[in-house]
């Protein structure tokens, strides 16, 4: 017998084995309505929120940015590997909030003009060597700090980190860099078919989409506890998604 | 009736269907991954919760189990750290479904893999899912499903070796 058929008779096996708990429709309809109500609440009032500041913006000095559409909902999301902090931001329409990610945000395309993500992470260790990265994780491990991972990222990466530099999200201090992917880089080449930065406290990791995309990330510590924000994007992204972009990142707001 | 009144109507029969087919499987498939009957069950209600709260989306992909799944995987994982910091058991959760396990030294090593690497071989050979479907319920490629699976099969076979 092949594995493939023990496996798959052993699943089928143990899965018919499991007593599944009484469905309770109406639970989980009552529960859902309910955080639909508060959800459009809360997009109401951020809504509210955001275009008495842009009237005050305006009655007070010129616009110097990009026009951009009124966000239209909020999202909260938590760093992949964490259970806090909550991150809240603005969405302007068209973005969405892809709950299943649990900690991303995207606009959903394939074109690398409007290719965007949003996300947050912590990250457990680095590979030195993201194409071939099989037991190239760094040895000992990157240290907690965000000067650690700031200093691994720029020292391991060479040319594919930016150095660090001093920034503040949302009153929190920390490093900004920007990651990029080698342009000249076939990921089929790579273990796995994986380009890998680096992995985060669920056991998996950070992969990327594809050659020459570009991340920012802020490095940060959230009282005592080292976060990474991060938006990715490719060098073809059109003005107005940059803009959408910068809004985005400008609206987060974190809550320890 | 309001056309808008009836679609609504519609929806909410058409997520009852879903809920009532898919559940069970959803629910045994994360079982398995997380090894953790009690976390599962848990993970697919606030997964259906969260499907219902945006059906009017969720109706409209193509592979919406595997969503469900992806979903009740990650809130299953947040909440499982977190509750591991927070209480002290007397017994691993799998010890429960240990006597009811028909490949013991199967399910042992099926433990020993990641739960990414599980996740990959119970929606390959539990849920019967394609590489395309395992991609788009992992939101991973369809090659990197596919050479998880490898891995995991791999280490599978390495550790049924060693356990020889």
């Amino acid at each position: 017998m092949s594995l493939d058929t023990r496996v798959k008779g052993h699943l089928r096996e143990a899965g018919a084995r499991l007593s599944v708990p009484p469905p309770d429709l109406e639970r989980v309809a009552s529960r859902g309505r309910r955080r639909r109500i508060t959800k459009v609440l809360a997009s109401g009032v951020a809504a509210a929120v955001l275009i008495v500041g842009a009237v005050v913006l305006a009655q007070t000095q010129p616009s110097l940015v990009p026009v951009v559409d009124q966000p239209t909902s909020t999202a909260v999301i938590i760093p992949w590997g964490a259970t806090s902090p909550e991150l809240t931001m603005l969405l302007p329409d068209g973005w969405e909030w892809d709950e299943a990610d649990n900690g991303l945000i995207r606009q959903a395309s394939e074109d690398p003009a409007t290719f965007v993500m949003v996300g947050s992470s912590t990250v457990a260790n680095i590979w030195a060597d993201r194409c071939q990265w099989t037991g190239t994780e760094l040895d000992p491990p990157v240290g907690p700090t965000v000067d650690d991972l700031a200093t691994a990222f720029a020292t391991v990466w060479g040319p594919g980190a930016t150095a660090p530099v001093d920034a503040v999200l949302d009153g929190f201090a920390g490093k900004h860099m920007v990651l990029t992917v080698p342009t000249d880089i076939d990921f089929a080449d790579c273990d796995g078919g994986e380009f890998r930065g680096w992995s985060d406290n669920t056991g998996c990791c950070r992969y990327y989409q594809g050659p020459g995309q570009i991340e920012e990330v802020w490095i940060l510590d959230v009282d005592g506890d080292r976060i990474l924000v991060r938006t990715s994007y490719f060098p073809e992204l059109s003005a107005q998604a940059r803009a959408e972009q910068q809004q985005v990142i400008e609206s987060i707001h974190i809550q320890p | 009736v309001l056309p808008e009144v009836e679609a609504e109507r519609l929806r909410q029969r058409n997520f009852a269907d879903f809920y009532r087919l898919r559940r069970a499987p959803v629910y045994r498939a994360l079982a398995m991954t997380l090894r953790d009957e009690d976390l599962a069950a848990d993970a697919v209600e606030e997964a259906m919760t969260r499907a219902y709260e945006r059906w009017r989306s969720v109706s409209r992909y193509a592979n919406q189990e595997g969503w469900i799944y992806r979903v009740g995987l990650n809130w299953a994982i947040s909440r499982g750290r977190k509750a591991r910091r927070e209480i002290v058991t007397d017994r691993p959760p799998e010890q429960a479904s240990e006597d009811r396990v028909p490949d013991p030294d199967l399910h042992r090593v099926l433990g020993e893999l990641s739960v990414q690497a599980r996740a990959v071989v119970v929606l390959r050979h539990y849920l019967d899912m394609s590489y395309d479907q395992i991609g788009e319920a992992l939101q991973i490629p369809p090659g990197t499903a596919k050479s998880r699976l490898h891995y995991a099969t791999v280490e599978l076979r390495r550790l049924l070796e060693v356990a020889r």
